[in-house]
């Protein structure tokens, strides 16, 4: 039997199987090969951010772009993917581009769809561009203060997960959400090299080091996270 | 005429469709997410769903595995591993540990594992409240509500019949504290091996048009009473007459010249010695013929054409006829065997 194929198409595989492998390993940083270059994309949207929106954007779902000047980048990929631009809330996938400010990005997070409880998938997935994305080990031996260590539990991790972002404006608006699992949102980060880093809503998140509020609640504690301030995606 | 194919048979679009629909369930464990089912060249009913996950996950680089009741080598198995091997360019294998991709129909493997592997699960009846239930509008609210008094009083329906839980498979299991979810028709024994398992579990039903999954690391619980707490198929004092292995799942099969009875593995690439920790302990009867099957099991085939003739060798080594075996469902006593939750 004859198989067309073409090396897009196989690039798309690795990166969902990367995409994949980041979603059933939330806080563990997987990598994906970044889009091939072009002369048109947009500056606000980086080859990795693009690959990564290439994977689930289509004619089938609906899109955003949260950023200062997004008509650009949106216009972009309407014409790359056929897909809908639609405002935040009503959007399935809601495209933040690395650039865009910390109140921006806490924005997108917040006003995301966050689906039914008869129909939870369809909560939006927020895929989000990042300056530098990594284990805390490396970023430890990197000497990058500037990062912040993200800790993860939930299913699909065995104790806790550890990863160093240099946004954590994410964090904090998703716990603002207070979503009623198994409604939410499915955040994605990814950063201008590949790295990648799935936080699906059935994980707890909380920031390491954080002495405020917003860290020092034990995430586990499924009671307390109900009853507190913390950043806590899923409260029942 | 040569009729091309997209790789993996499906168009790029269809390959989105499907891979959406993974992520959110994978997201929201246990939750079945409805999809967008395509035709398949198989009838639906016949592992279109795990196909179909099969087909939008599977890239180069990528060693597969099918099993249809523990068996690698039967009809069902042999034509999805074809489908897939002729429309992508992957290796295919026998052997458990060599797979990167293992779909399943009514099995998990013997052997645990390994984070790195994915079992796709093929799956007829997605909804555990469907007995209970007729209206998918209604089971979907009511798995909104978390109302299982569905589920539950299927099993306390049983035991007030026969003092005894008697779902043979596919028996409903809590994930992660939230979704009742149908494992798939796995033996009780397999259930299990959902819970905190390292590998990520999909599930797909075609004809259903739903997506499900478990992550690694997640709560599966199996739905049970405090008096009667869930148990497991028991082989009490029965071993493989190939292996000689005692702890896995075991088929029943009788004579029907002599009406003896006797067990085999019902995982056969298990018991044909894909297992290498176990070939220590094979029973040495289990002969020449048993041998060359192990011999033959443990290489990766690059194709599957020809080449399912494991059980074949291990069976002509059997005095008796094939045709003269019969297969009886394992029904075994399950007294005792209650499981910690």
């Amino acid at each position: 039997m004859m198989i067309t194929e073409n090396a897009e198409l196989h690039r798309a595989q690795r990166a969902f199987r990367g995409v994949l492998d980041a979603f059933a390993h939330p806080g563990t940083v997987c990598t994906i090969e970044r889009a091939a270059d072009s002369p048109v994309r947009p500056a606000a949207l980086d080859s990795a951010l693009e690959a990564v929106v290439r994977l689930f954007v289509d004619q089938a779902v609906t899109f955003s772009v949260v950023d200062a000047e997004p008509d650009a980048t949106a216009a972009y990929l309407t014409g790359e993917t056929h897909a809908m631009r639609f405002p935040v809330r009503e959007a399935d996938f809601v495209v933040v581009p690395a650039r865009a400010d910390a109140q921006l990005a806490a924005e997108a997070v917040l006003e995301a769809c966050r689906g039914t409880l008869v129909a939870p998938e369809k909560g939006a997935t927020v895929l989000m561009g990042c300056a530098r994305l990594s284990a805390p080990e490396e970023a430890a031996a990197g000497g990058e203060p500037a990062l912040h260590v993200v800790e993860v539990r939930g299913p699909g991790v065995a104790d806790v997960n550890r990863f160093a972002v240099d946004r954590v404006e994410w964090a904090r608006a998703r716990a603002e959400r207070r979503d009623e699992f198994p409604c939410g949102v499915e955040i994605v980060l990814v950063d201008l090299e590949g790295n990648l880093v799935a936080v699906p809503r059935s994980s707890q998140v909380t920031l390491s080091g954080d002495a405020s509020a917003l860290g020092a609640t034990e995430a586990a504690d499924r009671v307390a996270a109900a009853s507190e301030p913390c950043l806590a995606g899923e409260v029942r | 005429m040569q009729q091309r194919y997209n790789y993996a048979f499906f168009d790029e679009a269809s390959k989105r469709e499907i891979r959406r629909a993974l992520i959110k369930g994978v997201s929201i464990p246990g939750y079945q997410v409805p999809f967008a089912s395509r035709e398949m060249p198989i009838g639906r009913g016949w592992g279109t769903g795990g196909l179909q996950i099969t087909l939008a996950i599977i890239g180069r680089g990528d060693v597969l595995k099918v099993i249809d009741q523990g068996s690698d080598d039967s009809v069902n198995a042999v034509n999805i591993k074809k489908l897939v091997a002729d429309t992508t360019d992957v290796e295919v294998t026998d052997a458990t540990e060599d797979a990167s991709l293992i779909q399943s129909r009514h099995r998990i493997p013997e052997q645990p594992l390994r984070a790195d592997q994915i079992l796709v699960l093929q799956v007829p009846t997605p909804e555990p409240l469907r007995s209970f239930e007729p209206s998918e509008a209604v089971t979907k609210r009511l798995h909104a509500e978390a109302d299982y008094t569905g589920a539950w009083l299927e099993l306390f329906d049983q035991i007030v019949r026969y003092d005894m839980t008697t779902t043979g498979a596919d028996h409903p299991v809590l994930v992660n504290g939230r979704y009742v979810m149908a494992p798939s028709p796995i033996p009780r024994f397999d259930n299990l091996k959902l819970h905190q398992a390292e590998h990520l579990t999909l599930l797909g039903a075609g004809r259903e048009k739903k997506i499900y999954a478990v992550p690694p690391h997640t709560d599966v619980v199996p739905l049970d009473f405090e008096d009667y707490p869930f148990s497991v198929e028991r082989f009490d004092g029965k071993r493989c007459r190939l292996c000689g292995a005692e702890d896995v799942y075991l088929d029943e099969l009788v004579d029907e010249i002599t009406g003896e009875t006797y067990y085999q593995c019902n995982d056969t690439a298990f018991c044909a010695g894909c297992h290498p920790e176990r070939s220590a302990q094979r029973v040495v009867e289990g002969s020449r013929a048993s041998a060359s099957a192990e011999d033959h099991a443990r290489s990766v085939r690059p194709s599957c054409a020809g080449s399912f003739d494991s059980l074949t060798l291990a069976q002509d080594d059997n005095p008796l006829e094939a045709s003269q075996l019969t297969l009886r469902t394992t029904s075994d006593s399950q007294e005792g065997a209650s499981h910690a939750r």
